[in-house]
């Protein structure tokens, strides 16, 4: 694992900011790295201090919501897919966990320096806002159409 | 031939002629698939896509696509889901019983097409079973088609059609498959998440990949407009319609969609000619 | 050498009858049944309704005696070619149980059928009947078989009823085509028919028949008598550009407005002559030996039709009314390159709420969604 920043140039090329022009990935480069971590590891645990964010790079992450029950996957994530939210607002507490179901490279930001960045800087503020905005929307979106159940048996005849 | 058997022709479109069950096999609780054999002459040629109508002595009809391969000459094969009345009296079928056939109808997948490039495959649910006779026929003549991806959306992980073809297909090297599904135990190793979602991950050009989709109505306009966002070409986004055919040639009405007459004008459209449709409520 | 025309009296009317009795047709023609007139097996010109008017508006039919002693004052009544060469319900196939089963076809080599007395917009009917069930790519058999050995004998409109719009439709009321023979029905000064030849066969039937060559005047009255038809018709339906406009309104608030007063009854269905849709029906013997699948007229008014995986696809009514209306005035150019719809007025009339197809889309057309876009 490095502690070195990830470059400009390959940070630029994953999908999360392809509206994002070099000079605005510039300021997001520093405060990056790139990891990676075996299969089963867990990369966060709901209600854990959410002060990272990730771009899956490669392999699959499962977010699931830790139950008395069984464990529940909600939602898979895979390469150029965006995980995590909660660093985005108080109080920065994971809503979920998340482990890597097989090896996987993730991009990871160190989530108060990206907000500090935001703060000082409009245009980066909107423009990350927008694309993380998109995020939620899409996990929200994809909730909703799992919750209508559209493979199970039909309406009873 | 000195069979006393009339062959389709003979008896036209609109009658059955009769096959025999071969074999029934529960894929999952409620979801079998009938191996039929021609009582005499040859088994139907279709392509894959089509429809063949099935009659069950007394209780009625119901169209199903071919889910066999079309190449294979000794028989076909009907998944099917018990939902209704006639569906519920084709489960109880056992070998050597008669159905009758009529078919196929409609307009297959465009697999002429779609040779020479890129090949999207997304099922949702039972509708992996139309689209099972493409992946066979893909394979049976894999260098006419560049990459291949198949992307599967189910219930969960004991809602899998045909385990074990997707087994078979994941462990080769010139098919990408892909299976998501809405809820999954930790033990579940695939993905958990909209089969919307895959696609972005599969290696396909847009500029010449041809997609064939079908699942229930929403999952596919939401794959369609996924398609559609990563620049494949709406024209060569092709979707299965479901309507409640009845004669399956036209003359009956009920499988209208605007000005589309599912059995004969489909069931497999591009894109552009169901898109608007889709958008009106109870069309 | 087409069209011909010649003249028959009263009596050539009962000769015409005559020869295709005994030529083995069954002929069918109007007559008073069941308190309306029916189309039914005549035998003579004198099952035919003479002196009968019929009063026709939306939710209405009366029938009135008069003295007058035309045959084919009556313009219509509910019945159309449509009940003959496409019966409400037929046997499809039968099946006998055994090892294998066996499929039966029905056997379609039936009577041959003469038709009297179809209305212009019924022989039009009878043209968008054919392309559905003949132009392809299937070919409907039980209809082709009818369809062959029938026979046509039009006559010409020369009076309109109030629910009639067939000027608007390009049907009437004065049949161009589709016909073996057209008559005219001319009562004065002499009550005859001016016949005009519209096929072979018609031609062959006609040679056979006590005629005469027809004068100017006779022409001329039968042309002023179809002419004042055409003018006294009331109702019309403005069909310039009318498959864009349903097919731009599909959610237009009207169709919710009609569905308050609609019944879905699907009697517009029933009395209309293109309407063709069916819904096979497998029944079986009690101990199974036997099977047997009939096709029986359905309508889109009803919940089964679009039932489909455990629920109707069109549930509410508004849905149900626009999938007739657009199918009949729109979609049926896309799938049969014509309208559906011949201007027969009769979904007006035998509709128990009186709902006016015209007046439908007069309303849409007033309030096109792509004019107040």
């Amino acid at each position: 694992m490095s502690n070195a920043s990830v470059p400009i140039e390959e940070l630029a090329t994953e999908r999360f900011f392809r509206d994002f022009d070099a000079a605005d990935v510039a300021k997001l480069a520093p405060h990056s790295r790139l990891i990676s971590y075996a299969e089963g590891t867990t990369i966060f645990r709901a209600s854990g201090p959410a002060d990272r964010f990730y771009l899956v790079r490669t392999g699959r992450v499962a977010l699931f919501l830790p139950s008395l029950q069984e464990d529940v996957i909600v939602q898979t994530l895979g390469p150029g897919e965006a995980l995590g939210f909660s660093w985005l607002a108080p109080p920065h507490l994971w809503r979920f966990s998340a482990t890597a179901t097989s090896d996987i490279e993730l991009i990871e930001f160190d989530a108060a320096a990206l907000r500090q960045a935001a703060i000082v800087d409009r245009q980066l503020h909107d423009l990350l806002m927008t694309r993380m905005f998109d995020v939620v929307a899409r996990r929200l979106e994809a909730t909703r159409m799992q919750l209508l159940d559209i493979y199970a048996d039909q309406r009873p005849t | 031939m000195t069979s006393t058997v009339t062959t389709p022709t003979v008896l036209g479109p609109m009658v059955p002629v009769p096959y025999r069950v071969a074999r029934i096999h529960w894929e999952l609780s409620d979801t079998y698939t009938l191996t039929l054999t021609p009582e005499s002459g040859a088994t139907m040629a279709f392509e894959p896509g089509q429809v063949a109508m099935i009659y069950i002595l007394g209780a009625g009809e119901v169209p199903i696509s071919v889910s066999s391969s079309s190449r294979r000459d000794d028989a076909i094969q009907l998944t099917i889901r018990a939902g209704g009345y006639v569906t519920k009296a084709a489960a109880r079928l056992t070998a050597g019983d008669t159905v009758g056939i009529r078919g196929p109808f409609g307009v297959p997948w465009p697999l002429e097409q779609a040779r020479g490039g890129d090949v999207v495959v997304v099922a949702g649910g039972i509708g992996l079973a139309p689209l099972r006779s493409v992946i066979y026929e893909i394979l049976d003549d894999r260098h006419a088609f560049e990459n291949v991806s198949v992307a599967y959306g189910s219930r969960d992980p004991g809602f899998l059609l045909y385990e074990v073809e997707l087994h078979e297909w994941r462990s080769r090297f010139d098919l990408d498959v892909e299976i998501t599904v809405d809820r999954a135990p930790t033990s579940w190793r695939g993905d958990v998440g909209l089969v919307t979602d895959l696609l972005p991950r599969m290696d396909f050009d847009p500029s010449n990949a041809t997609a064939m989709i079908c699942g229930p109505e929403i999952m596919m306009k939401f794959v369609a407009r996924g398609l559609a966002d990563l620049g494949v070409d709406r024209e060569r986004i092709y979707l299965t319609m479901e309507r409640n055919m009845k004669c399956a040639i036209g003359l009956c009405g009920h499988c209208q969609l605007g000005p589309q007459f599912l059995c004969k004008d489909g069931p497999v459209f591009p894109l552009p000619v169901v898109e608007p449709l889709m958008e009106i409520e109870e069309l | 050498m087409l069209p011909d025309l010649a003249v028959l009296n009263k009596a050539g009317l009962d000769a015409l009858i005559n020869t295709l009795v005994s030529d083995g047709y069954t002929v069918i023609g109007p007559a008073l049944q069941d308190g309306a007139i029916r189309l039914v097996d005549i035998s003579s010109a004198n099952d035919l309704p003479r002196g009968w008017v019929d009063h026709q508006e939306g939710g209405s039919y009366r029938l009135e005696p008069t003295d007058s002693d035309a045959y084919f004052s009556v313009v219509h009544g509910p019945d159309s070619a449509k009940q003959h060469l496409f019966p409400p319900t037929e046997t499809v196939f039968t099946v006998e149980s055994g090892s294998p089963d066996r499929f039966v076809p029905a056997d379609h080599s039936q009577q041959r059928s003469a038709f009297i007395g179809l209305r212009p917009c019924d022989v039009a009917a009878v043209a968008v009947q054919d392309r559905v069930f003949l132009s392809g790519p299937y070919v409907d058999p039980a209809y082709a078989a009818r369809r062959d050995t029938s026979l046509v004998i039009a006559v010409n409109c020369t009076r309109s009823v109030s629910s009639c719009f067939c000027t608007s439709m390009g049907s009437g009321p004065r049949a161009e085509n589709g016909f073996d023979l057209a008559l005219t029905e001319i009562l004065e000064p002499t009550h005859q028919f001016l016949v005009e030849v519209g096929s072979e066969a018609g031609a062959n039937l006609l040679d056979r028949l006590p005629t005469t060559a027809p004068s100017t005047d006779i022409e001329k009255a039968a042309e002023a008598a179809v002419g004042a038809c055409a003018t006294s018709m009331a109702k019309h339906l403005d069909t310039n550009g009318i498959k864009e406009l349903l097919y731009a309104n599909l959610d237009h608030p009207r169709w919710d407005k009609v569905a308050e007063r609609c019944l879905t009854c699907g009697n517009c269905t029933l009395a209309c002559p293109t309407c063709f849709c069916s819904t096979p029906v497998d029944t079986s013997s009690l101990d199974g030996a036997t099977a047997e699948r009939s096709r029986v007229w359905a309508s889109c008014f009803s919940l089964d039709y679009s039932y489909m995986g455990g629920h109707p696809v069109r549930l509410r009514g508004a849905s149900r009314y626009r999938q007739w209306m657009t199918h009949k005035l729109a979609t049926w150019i896309d799938q049969f390159g014509s309208s559906g719809c011949v201007g027969c007025g009769r979904c007006i009339t035998w509709c128990p709420v009186g709902i006016d197809l015209t007046e439908e889309t007069k309303a849409i057309q007033a309030a096109d969604v792509r004019s107040s876009a």
